[in-house]
């Protein structure tokens, strides 16, 4: 009985203790996330929204300035065409050829663009409910100007590239997976709205002194952009054309530039020099870069950092192999310091391109285009440090040095009077440790003419840019292994040159009269090396800039440099293209040209009517021609063609490559892409803007 | 009585094994008990006069049965049989003699003339009184109604390897398990009856160890009772939220009343051998060289021509291959990559010892293990040393405790795997310099893993400890009813330190001649607690029940940490030298989940013949939206034992047993991961402007308060039939699975932002409709049963199609992909209306362009020797023409001559308008999962020699196979960077030879312009593979019993020994790898040995 009375007992128990375990517990199956915060406790005050405002920035510094939309806004012009005769990458944006809405750049495009709208919404949306926007007025119309700022941009972007889109300007929780298209004119009156109430906001230093922050400037000559751009869609204001409104804000801030902080450059060496990249002033909308000494770099939270100037780069092993003058190549992983891993070679200047620049009298050329080629040394690397210095540094000066053979100059067309001369590098890197991921960086000073001592303090000096070779090149320059001449030399000429000469000329294929077909790489194209040269085309150096050195150690195809996504010089260039619209003379249009070409002379003298520097009138294709001597390769090129309607006639004239695929039809806008329509509902009845 | 105690209650097929054991104890109860026989016997003879009847009484297998009753029918008369089988009992003509013994069926035999009997007893088949482990409780496999596989000890340990499972690969129909890697300690892939749950972490089956969900990956084969494979949704029902996969059991070992058992388990072999493609060296580089210099393209008359090409005659040769090379090509400096970077003969072994035994009341379990497996790679080996340690402990007749603790503690080290990138790449480059020192040139992407064979200058080591322990307390206080109350703790310490030091294969190519350190830290702490009632009892005799309830509840929780350390300036600190300055960083990351559930279950068995069973599972998750996280489930099923009916009487003589069985249920899927129900704020930092700018962003997953369980429903239709005395058992099963909510991650359309530039947000939809159908056979015969020869036969197959119904969003019947790239999802695979869940995408190739279709080809802008895409919905009208038809009705010319076509549509007038080739013309190629699979298991006896031949196969399945991706016509190229080779086998186009493989061999096509490429990638992967060999030699009980050993086994098997693929493009190559080159799976070759003591 007793037992059974224990038994009892311990059955209730039992039943009691599974009873509490459930009851305890079933209340309890709340997540519990220690690292994450809620939106209550965090943005909606304005410490928290701040930090949150930084958002805005983040899609910048990428894609959009990089590869994707930096080749995207600029060929499929007159400007640029395939390097040799080799259709095998971005045909599709290069000539319009195979062009479908699976394109992956234009993609790409299409999502960096959009990837921080959201973010400049909700910034912009939640500053009115702070919980402290009263004491933090001041700072919030500032940041929120900023936000406005970075939004119009992204939606230029958008518009410009792929028309009618959806507007989406507020952060709605309930999303429709149906969206629906906006007409142009209002997406763009949405800019100009933005723009304009954020000129109006921001001052003319930015906000913390932080030089990555939008400042008054930057609103203003977007403000003048996207008229211009509106302005091809044929939109007015208030009566006035967007090309009159255009020009009052281009008029507004080269009259005021100094109340703006804005400048120009006296010297066109200036805009691009190394000293000058962090705060350029000329510039207006800068992309502001990572500084690989700062733990910062560390944090980076953008995409991709940009590799944009690779593209415009020859593949040096393909056309000299790794054996004899070219000292060292992408098969080496470790790659080039001076050049870093070129191994993309797509984009190379079309004829007219070339042919825009004077360069007896105008700098822009040699300060816009790599033509001569050279090896580098590490000998400042090795003397501080020794065995330690990273490979890539870790060459010596005798190593960068290249004694010419007959083979050598047989192969590449050199004269047999050479034979036995000595190539001796060019630059000298040091290497300098950074942060953890951004490594070395290469340091270059440039060896002085003659000077063979190997000593780089005294034999080398540090230049203002190192990526500019002398122009024109003499013929005793023993730092260069090859030299790309502008001007047609004689094989008289040629064979005073102790390094391999090539006429740029001798590069396009004569059949096409267009000069947008670079000769193939095959032994009859008549070029050294059994026609291995034809690899090799003017390298378009602007965003081969890495702030301090020329390389960055942890990617070799990387910069760090800021890139500017908008500079003074393209407010004159707008205020010259306006006067061909109603908003100005021939004579207004070339008084602003004149600025840009006073400046690019090589010698102040040469700015006179003689030598064609300085015009007196300008026709609409002189200020084409400005625009390509002065800004190609930055950005904008595709669209002053769109808004100009002008693919049709530049295309045909310049460009044959991609005018013979050019439909107007549909490639005046880009494709929305398969990739977006596979995410929302209607995808048919939103439409591919008609690409296959 | 002391033999009953003495006989392991083991499995029928042990008894032979065990029959040795029981002949010994025989010896030592021979005295006793015969002395009583004899006793007994004089006490008849006084009673009945009758003359002596002399027999044997043996087995099926003509052994001799020690210790079988003779009885007189009807009286008390019994003998028992001596150690020799033999008998003498006195009984008269007429008089029924009834043999028995235990684990045989009772024999009568009458008495005639003859004064000697020979009876031979078949062993009882004790299969049906099974106890098989379900969820919450045990049940004899009898009354079993649903679908359930059970795997036996003996069959878990057949195959050496360091994972259990791996050994039930084709043992159960429905499960099918691959190993892709031959990379030491690598673990297999299980998916039970294809797959429901879209998530790529929601396939594998949920495994429970000893009552309580746990990971297998460590446990020692040998400590492995039984696994049970829970399939239908009326058996998983009871696991609710997690067995929408199937459950796994595993029981391991428990110590057992009676002698002390003392079982050491090893063996030792080899690894490697390993099949991998053959590449073009030597002739065949150069033949591929030539064919890629010998002709070009003539665009205006179409056709390929050796004019002006650059290769004309052999004397062209140092012309194509560039001077430099071609002093290599001469040297003949060819390099056998795998040669150079696999070992050659890695050993792998494995110790084991379990010490067993106990008393009524307390019985223990005591196991360690040493395993050590080495890879190919050298540094790449993988070291498990564990234990299992289990004590059951009745304190009265109602209450019993105990515990159980496995631990484990595993090294392992991992090499750089990157055979597939040398195989590749240029084979005139040397592994080393001409000087001595290691080449680190090889070309890009390409690394020398020489330099990280090094001493002292790599390491990538796992050391993982894990604790497992496993307390329980039952309580029996009336009869029938139990409380059992069992608890688990779990301990895992993950720890992993890498170093790339200097000199290493990453300082050179990758971290740009920086040394850096990792120490990743991972502790998971789980706490689960389950009570289970169970009450037995009858009604009127006939009506059996059983009541289940059960809680559970666990805990789960996972703190990682990691520190990285940049910039090391000296080999020797490996990780050991944080500096904690701006070289050194840290993080750490934190996720949880909890989960709890009610069940009950009612198990009613009328006579045992009708069985029936319901069961309901109330179910939460942490993981799901707070309003939606409780869900109900159930589950019934019913069987009939049909040859229990009166009806089936007369077909008792030839069917022993048919079952049929029927079952309902649902299961579900939570397990989405933590914290991605509902969206929150992130703290991290960004650069701005040079400097670290503290930022808050949005988390990835963006809530989806709708989301709700993903549930799977299944029916199971299955019979069960034993014939012939049980020499033939068959068990089929059809299923039927529908998942109609599956949950899965969609990316957001991008114009709502995103989470970091080009990573979009995602959000948790339950957004497809899945459903899977299959057949599964299991045929287990024993063909041919002689005293010195037996062969039995095993064999499972499986069929399973897979189909997605439904999918709530994305175009052309494709789901959205998360990566936003194109239109295939991510993991390589993309969710299909119609398709299997893992079905690829991409282009469907209908070979190449052929000469003779130039026209054809020119409407693609294509020449013969490129790849011939297959386009749906396109319409070839004519030579050279094709059209498309636009919803609407437009109709689009496809043309690349406007003559050709303007026969057509003499309207047309653009010069050409070709059909570009591009992503939306994607198909679905193939699918991941195989159509059916079969494993084939066939064991011969003859006498103290076992063999057993294990046949797997696996069809219907497609691999994505990363060499073809290596073809690169432009590789050949003088100036390639870098150089490239390929598989000899590759059978690629050229002008005279017309193959459908591989496109042009020409130095100016690139893989790149080669649209459709991608779709080559996508083979046949079906196989047949003599799995595993096994020879074994028993040592016969009589001698073993001198050397004082109840047995002793030595035995020598071989893995893989053959393979063979369905596709001749996967020559040397073993498609269990499933596409992959990284670790070639090895060919083994073990040495064993089992002793009992």
């Amino acid at each position: 009985m007793k037992n059974q009375y224990i038994k009892r007992a311990l059955v209730k128990a039992g039943l009691c203790l599974s009873l509490l375990v459930v009851s305890a517990s079933s209340c309890k199956l709340d997540e519990y996330n220690p690292a994450s915060l809620s939106e209550q406790n965090t943005i909606t005050s304005f410490a928290g929204w701040k930090a949150y405002q930084t958002n805005c920035y983040v899609g910048l510094w990428g894609s959009l300035i990089g590869l994707q939309y930096g080749l995207v806004s600029e060929v499929g012009t007159d400007l640029w065409t395939f390097s040799y005769n080799n259709h095998n990458q971005y045909k599709d944006i290069m000539a319009y050829e195979g062009f479908t809405n699976t394109s992956g750049i234009i993609n790409n495009v299409w999502t960096f663009a959009w990837g921080s709208i959201e973010d400049c919404n909700k910034t912009i949306q939640l500053a009115p409910t702070l919980s402290d926007a009263a004491t933090n007025a001041a700072d919030i119309k500032v940041l929120v100007a900023e936000a406005k700022v970075l939004r119009a941009y992204y939606y230029s972007v958008i518009v410009t590239q792929f028309g009618s889109v959806p507007l989406i300007v507020t952060n709605d929780p309930s999303k429709t997976l149906s969206p629906t298209r906006t007409p142009v004119a209002q997406i763009y009156t949405q800019i100009i709205s933005d723009l304009t109430t954020a000129a109006a906001d921001l001052g003319t230093t930015p906000y913390q002194n932080n030089a990555a922050r939008v400042t008054k400037k930057a609103a203003l000559g977007l403000l003048a952009r996207a008229y211009a751009q509106g302005a091809g869609e044929g939109l007015s204001e208030n009566g006035k054309s967007y090309w009159q409104r255009a020009k009052e804000v281009c008029d507004d801030l080269i009259n005021n530039k100094a109340a703006y902080n804005a400048a120009m450059y006296d010297d066109f060496a200036q805009v691009f020099a190394s000293a000058n990249n962090r705060n350029n002033i000329e510039s207006l909308f800068t992309a502001y870069g990572l500084n690989p000494y700062d733990p910062s770099y560390d944090v980076f939270t953008g995409n991709t950092k940009p590799n944009l100037y690779l593209h415009y780069y020859p593949k040096l092993d393909d056309a000299f192999g790794t054996a004899d003058v070219f000292k060292r190549s992408v098969n080496s992983n470790t790659s080039n310091g001076y050049y870093g891993r070129l191994n993309q070679q797509f984009v190379a200047p079309t004829k007219y391109l070339i042919n825009c620049f004077n360069a007896n009298y105008d700098k822009r050329w040699e300060n816009t285009f790599v033509t001569a080629f050279a090896n580098y040394s590490g000998v400042q690397a090795i003397n501080s440090l020794g065995s330690g210095a990273p490979a890539p540094a870790n060459v010596t000066y005798a190593a960068a040095t290249v004694t010419l053979t007959a083979a050598m100059c047989t192969k590449y067309g050199i004269d047999a009077s050479h034979v036995g001369q000595k190539i001796y590098p060019y630059a000298d890197v040091n290497a300098k440790n950074a942060s953890a991921n951004a490594t070395w960086q290469y340091i270059p000073k440039i060896w002085n003419l003659g000077d063979h001592s190997g000593d780089p303090n005294t034999g080398a000096t540090t230049v203002a840019n190192a990526n500019i070779t002398p122009y024109p090149l003499a013929a005793n320059d023993d730092r260069f292994f090859v030299y790309l001449s502008k001007t047609p030399l004689t094989p008289a000429d040629k064979a005073t040159r102790v390094y391999a000469t090539v006429n740029i000329d001798d590069m396009f294929d004569p059949s096409d009269p267009t000069g947008s077909t670079y000769k193939a790489v095959a032994p009859s194209n008549g070029l050294p090396n059994g026609g291995a040269l034809a690899n090799l085309f003017p390298a378009m150096m602007k965003f081969n800039h890495n702030f301090d050195g020329g390389w960055l150690g942890g990617n070799f195809q990387q910069k760090l440099g800021n890139i500017m996504v908008m500079r003074m010089a393209e407010v004159y260039l707008i205020a010259a293209e306006c006067c061909f619209h109603g908003a100005g003379s021939a004579t207004d249009a070339a008084n602003y040209l004149n600025v840009l070409r006073k400046r690019a002379c090589r010698n102040p003298a040469d700015f006179n009517t003689a030598t064609g520097m300085q015009l007196t009138t300008a026709t609409q294709n002189d200020v084409f021609d400005e625009y390509a001597r002065e800004l190609c390769g930055e950005f904008s090129r595709w669209a002053l063609l769109k808004r100009e309607k002008a693919f049709e006639t530049r295309l045909a004239a310049y460009n044959k490559t991609a005018a013979v695929n050019f439909v107007p039809a549909i490639h005046y806008n880009r494709p929305i892409p398969f990739a977006f329509l596979n995410t929302i509902t209607n995808g048919a009845e939103f439409g591919t803007n008609g690409y296959q | 009585m002391c033999l009953k105690y003495l006989r392991l209650p083991g499995e029928r097929s042990l008894q032979k094994i065990f029959l040795t054991t029981t002949m010994l104890s025989a010896i030592f109860m021979a005295s006793p008990q015969q002395s009583s026989a004899k006793a007994l016997n004089v006490e008849h003879n006084q009673l009945v006069a009758a003359a002596p009847i002399k027999g044997t009484v043996r087995d099926e297998k003509n052994q001799p049965l020690p210790g079988a009753t003779v009885k007189i029918k009807g009286t008390t008369t019994s003998v028992a049989a001596d150690i020799n089988g033999a008998f003498t009992i006195n009984a008269s003509k007429g008089d029924v003699l009834v043999v028995s013994f235990i684990g045989y069926q009772q024999q009568e035999v009458k008495v005639g003339d003859a004064s000697t009997i020979s009876i031979k007893l078949q062993p009882t088949d004790k299969t049906l009184d099974e106890v098989v482990v379900m969820g919450f409780g045990t049940m004899k496999k009898r009354d079993l109604t649903g679908a359930v596989s059970v795997v036996k000890a003996e069959d878990i340990v057949a195959r050496p390897g360091p994972d259990p499972i791996e050994s039930l690969q084709g043992r159960v129909a429905g499960l099918d398990i691959s190993r892709s890697s031959g990379q030491a300690g690598s673990g297999v892939n299980i998916q039970l009856r294809g797959t429901r749950s879209l998530g790529a972490s929601n396939g594998a089956p949920l495994f429970i160890i000893d009552g309580l969900p746990g990971d297998y990956s460590t446990l020692n084969a040998n400590d492995i009772e039984s696994i049970q494979v829970l399939k239908d949704a009326s058996s998983t029902a009871v696991y609710g939220a997690n067995g929408a996969n199937g459950v796994i059991i595993i029981t391991t070992k428990a110590g057992k009343a009676g002698k002390m058992n003392i079982d050491f388990n090893s063996y030792y072999g080899y690894n490697g051998w390993s099949v991998v493609p053959k590449m073009l060296t030597g002739e065949s580089y150069l033949q591929a060289k030539r064919d890629a210099y010998s002709y070009v393209w003539d665009a205006t008359n179409l056709k390929w021509t050796t004019t002006g090409a650059i290769w004309q005659s052999p004397a062209d040769d140092p012309t194509i291959f560039g001077a430099q090379r071609w002093a290599l090509y001469q040297q003949g400096q060819f390099v056998d990559w795998p040669s150079v970077f696999l070992r050659k003969n890695p050993a792998t072994q494995n110790y084991s010892l379990a010490v067993s035994g106990g008393t009524e009341n307390t019985k223990a379990y005591v196991s360690f293990n040493y395993q050590n497996e080495n890879g190919q790679y050298t540094g790449d080996d993988y070291k498990n040393y564990a234990t299992n340690i289990r004590i059951d402990h009745k304190v009265r007749n109602w209450v019993s405790i105990g515990a159980n603790l496995k631990a484990s503690y595993v090294v392992r080290n991992k090499a750089t795997d990157k055979l597939e990138n040398a195989l590749t790449t240029d084979p005139l480059v040397q592994p080393y310099n001409a000087d001595g020192t290691l080449n680190t040139v090889l070309g890009n992407n390409v690394y020398n893993l020489l330099l990280n064979y090094q001493p002292g200058v790599y390491a990538n080591t796992d050391n993982n400890s894990r604790v497992f322990f496993n307390p329980y307390v039952e309580i029996r206080p009336i009869k029938g009813l139990s409380i059992l109350s069992r608890a688990g703790f779990e301990m895992d310490y993950s720890n992993t330190y890498r170093f790339d030091g200097i000199g290493s294969v990453a300082y050179v190519y990758s971290n740009a001649n920086i040394a850096k350190a990792s120490i990743t830290q991972n502790r998971f702490q789980g706490i689960q607690w389950e009570n289970i009632l169970t009450y037995n009892f009858k009604i009127k005799r006939d009506h059996d029940f059983t009541f289940t309830g059960a809680s559970t509840y666990y805990d789960n929780k996972n703190t990682n940490t990691q520190q990285n350390q940049s910039n090391i300036t000296s080999n020797n600190f490996e990780w050991y030298k944080m500096t904690g300055d701006v070289n050194t960083t840290a993080t750490s990351s934190y996720t949880m989940s909890k989960n709890m559930a009610l069940i009950g279950r009612l198990n009613y068995s009328y006579k045992d013949k009708y069985l029936f069973s319901a069961s309901i599972r109330h179910d939460g998750a942490s993981q799901l939206y707070y309003t939606n996280r409780w869900d109900n489930f159930f589950g019934f099923s019913g069987g009939w034992r049909i040859s229990q009916e009166n009806f089936m009487a007369g077909t008792k003589s030839w069917l022993d047993d048919l079952k049929l069985r029927v079952s309902w249920g649902q299961t579900g899927a939570s397990s989405i991961p933590s914290y991605s129900s509902q969206q929150n704020v992130e703290s991290a930092n960004a650069a701005l402007g040079g400097t670290t700018a503290p930022i808050y962003r949005f988390s990835r997953f963006q809530t989806n308060s709708e989301l709700r369980w993903e549930r799977s429903t299944t029916t199971d239709i299955g019979l069960d039939a034993s014939v012939l005395n049980n020499r033939i058992n068959l068990s089929l099963d059809y299923y039927n699975t529908g998942t109609p909510n599956a949950i899965y991650p969609v990316g957001l359309p991008i114009i709502y932002g995103a989470y970091m530039p080009g990573t979009g947000y995602l959000t948790n939809i339950n957004i497809a409709n899945t459903n899977n159908k299959g057949i599964e056979v299991t045929l287990n015969t024993r063909n041919i049963v002689k005293k010195d020869f037996e062969w039995s036969s095993a064999l499972t197959y499986s069929y399973n199609k897979e189909k997605v119904l439904k999918i709530t969003n994305g175009a052309n019947n494709v789901a959205n992909s998360k990566s936003g790239v194109s239109n295939i999802n991510d993991g390589n695979y993309t969710l299909m209306i119609g398709q299997p869940v893992n079905s690829f995408r991409d282009f469907k190739l209908d070979g190449v362009w052929q000469i003779g279709q130039e026209q054809d080809a020119l409407a693609f802008n294509k020449r013969p020797g490129d790849l011939m895409v297959d386009v749906p919905g396109l319409t070839h009208v004519g030579p050279g023409v094709y059209t498309k038809t636009a919803a609407d009705g437009t109709v689009t010319y496809y043309y690349g001559n406007l003559t050709l076509a303007q026969k057509y549509n003499p309207a047309l007038t653009a010069a050409t308008n070709y059909y570009n080739y591009g992503s939306a013309d994607y198909q679905p190629v193939g699918h991941n999962n195989p159509d059916w699979s079969l494993g084939f298991q066939n064991t011969f006896r003859y006498k103290s020699f076992d063999l057993g031949i294990y046949t797997y196969m696996r069809w219907g399945q497609t691999i994505s196979y990363t060499m073809m991706g290596w073809y690169q016509p432009n590789g050949f190229a003088t100036n390639a960077s870098p150089s490239r080779t390929f598989p000899a086998n590759f059978n690629y186009w050229t002008p005279t030879n017309p193959s459908n493989d591989f496109p042009v061999m020409n130095y100016q096509s690139t893989t790149s312009n080669m649209v459709g490429f991608s779709g080559l990638s996508y083979v046949n992967g079906s196989f047949l593979k003599i799995k595993n060999i096994t020879l074994g030699y028993t040592l016969p009980a009589s001698i073993a019993k001198k050397i004082a050993l109840q047995k002793l086994r030595v035995y020598a098997t071989v893995t893989n020994p053959l393979i063979i693929t369905k596709s001749p493009l996967l020559k040397d190559y073993d498609p269990e790898m499933n596409g992959s080159m990284a670790y070639p799976l090895t060919k083994q070759l073990v040495f064993g040995l089992n002793v009992t003591l």
